[in-house]
């Protein structure tokens, strides 16, 4: 059988097993090692097996993704992100559809601790939604808000998926994380505009507040927010002014986040706990999965369907602004049934070999695949920080509902990648100054 | 039965708080030695060789066990809650068997392995100084073990009748609302 064919046929069993509710990690590994057992033998296939996953573990790069869970897991157990809401509150409810909008830019904040855009969502839900719901608001706006405005997490850095991206296409994770920020501020900004346009056009889906609190109230409320600011100042400045590497923010961030909670006497002995288990869970779950997208790279370089894959697309000979609407096309796709990990890492060693004959900037790409990746945890069927929002909310909204309120916020991020495409200076302005 | 669950969900635990210890470790360690290179451009020797080939595989393989009895391994949803009770049972449990074989598969060239370093007695050199690191090796394998035997025990639960102890969470069910925390991206 040509060895193509065999690669192939790897891909389809694949599919057929993730279908089947096989672990995404070990659907990876089964398939990759049968295939490279089929194709070069059982003492390599088994040398592989031996080495590999110790060998891919032991990465001082990839040790910030433990640190960052472990940042944004104290921050939330610690309830360290709680004034963040409130302070864009005070400073954004004059604005129409206030609520919504201090949602957006409380979750912008949160999402600068934590990289996960699940835990954005169920925190930032957790504060804003009945907030919005004690003044009136339409629930598909403030469900939909919440959801969309979660996808920020994992945008602004720290993000794991940058990380991870960042590690299998080799490029500095600084510099992702830093091209992360502006992609971030210009989709919550894009998401602000919907909120205002949509309570313009409909004030009765966004009562207006009707007492602004008073300067005073909104200074305190500022000085609230104190320990997000040190862990912003810390990792992204220590980051940005070359104290310290991503790897080391990481570590850094952790033990400020623990510091800082243990001084306002928010974070418990079980907290602590929890923040650690959820860490160790987090990371397990995600390193199974990098060791078979590893696994797979090597099957699909030995197998060469993925050079044939690349090839076959190379030769359509495409612009590269239809080969990034291909792309575009096939993360739509896999966003609505995969999750984002598990598309990336599927995806990307068969996209790498393109990007580079098409000349297309890793560190923009990385940015652009994790936008998608985040359309992709609000769109239906499988959208992740909706379900999350349907826990929040429980029988208050359907999952039709939210569904409903993302809408709008689905075509801001239209505009927001089609903005990426036009302008990739917009991600690519900061992580130059780096240089 | 039941014994053999509590003892599992003890194993998965205990397993899990090497891996926390690690992860503390990790972080105060990295942390000081940022500090003292930027203050008075002084390094914590072995920081990177302990980071990568200890505290990093301890964190990511000694919690697999806990992983798994908390139904956290990443997986597809799509088609498995559209099925039936039954149906769901017999394929959890076949899924189960089927990750159990593969882990097992994975277990034995990674003890073998760590065998092998634990004979060379394997170790880095950092400034004319040697780390062992041979230990480091026994982390994947015994992680990958203790996932097949709680994966077999999953079966057993899942084919017959008999109670479990080992307070996991059950595949069979439906919540297409997830927990918040589910995963980290």
């Amino acid at each position: 059988m040509e060895r193509e064919i065999v690669g192939l046929i790897g891909l389809g069993l694949m599919l057929g097993l993730l279908v089947l509710r096989v672990h995404i990690g070990i659907a990876l590994i089964s398939v990759s090692f049968g295939g490279i057992y089929y194709l070069i033998g059982p003492r390599p296939a088994f040398g592989m097996l031996s080495t590999l996953p110790y060998d891919f573990t032991a990465s001082w790069t990839l040790s910030s993704v433990p640190m960052f869970l472990l940042m944004g897991y104290v921050c939330y157990y610690a309830g360290l992100t709680r004034g963040l809401f409130q302070v864009a509150k005070s400073w954004l409810a004059w604005l129409p559809g206030g609520l919504a909008v201090a949602t957006i830019w409380g979750s912008a904040g949160f999402a600068a601790v934590t990289g996960s855009s699940i835990a954005c969502a169920a925190a930032m839900g957790r504060i804003a939604i009945p907030e919005m719901q004690r003044a009136g608001y339409d629930m598909r706006l403030a469900t939909g808000s919440v959801a969309a405005a979660g996808t920020l997490g994992a945008l602004i850095p720290p993000s794991i998926l940058l990380i991870l991206f960042g590690v299998f296409a080799e490029v500095p994770i600084a510099k992702l994380f830093i091209g992360g920020i502006g992609a971030g501020l210009v989709t919550a900004i894009l998401y602000m505009a919907v909120v205002v346009g949509l309570a313009l056009v409909r004030p009765h889906m966004a009562p207006r507040l009707k007492e602004l609190p008073p300067m005073e109230d909104r200074m305190r409320d500022l000085r609230e927010t104190w320990p997000i600011l040190v862990l912003l100042v810390v990792v992204i400045g220590g980051m940005f002014g070359g104290f310290f590497t991503a790897t080391e923010a990481g570590a850094v961030g952790a033990l400020a986040a623990i510091l800082i909670a243990l001084t306002k006497g928010s974070l418990s002995r079980e907290g602590l706990w929890d923040s650690l288990k959820e860490t160790l869970l987090t990371t397990s779950s995600l390193f199974l999965i990098a060791i078979g997208a590893t696994l797979l790279t090597r099957f699909l370089t030995l197998s060469g369907t993925g050079h044939m894959i690349a090839d076959a697309i190379i030769a359509m000979q495409a612009n590269t602004l239809i080969l990034l609407l291909g792309i575009s096309a096939i993360y739509l796709v896999l966003g609505m049934f995969l999750d984002p990990l598990g598309a990336m890492l599927l995806t990307v060693p068969v996209l790498l070999p393109i990007l580079d004959d098409a000349g297309i900037s890793l560190i923009w790409f990385g940015v652009f695949l994790v936008k998608f990746l985040e359309i992709g945890m609000i769109t239906p069927p499988i959208g992740m920080n909706v379900f999350v929002i349907k826990g929040v909310v429980g029988s208050e909204a359907s999952l039709t509902t939210i569904f409903r309120g993302i809408f709008l916020f689905l075509a801001a991020d239209a505009i927001a990648v089609t903005l990426f495409i036009a302008f990739p200076q917009i991600i690519l302005f900061l992580p130059g100054l780096m240089e | 039965m039941r014994l053999i669950g509590v003892i599992l969900n003890r194993l998965a635990n205990g397993f899990a708080l090497i891996g926390a210890a690690c992860v503390v470790l990790m972080m105060v360690q990295v942390t000081a030695d940022v500090l003292l290179k930027n203050l008075f451009t002084l390094r914590i020797p072995f920081t990177q060789a302990l980071v990568t080939n200890w505290y990093m595989v301890a964190v990511a393989f000694m919690p697999l066990g806990l992983t798994e009895i908390l139904d956290r391994h990443i997986s597809v949803e799509v088609l498995y809650q559209t099925l039936g009770a039954g149906v769901r049972r017999v394929l959890g449990g076949a899924v189960c068997l089927f990750a159990a074989l593969i882990a097992g598969i994975i277990t034995v060239p990674l003890w073998d392995e760590a065998m092998k370093k634990l004979h060379a007695g394997a170790f880095v050199t950092e400034n004319g100084q040697d780390i062992s690191i041979w230990g480091g090796y026994f982390f994947p394998p015994v992680g990958f073990a203790l996932l097949v035997v709680i994966l077999l025990y999953r079966v057993v639960v899942l084919w017959t009748p008999l109670q479990s102890g080992m307070g996991e969470v059950p595949v069979d069910r439906i919540d297409d609302v997830r927990d918040a925390m589910r995963e980290g991206v």
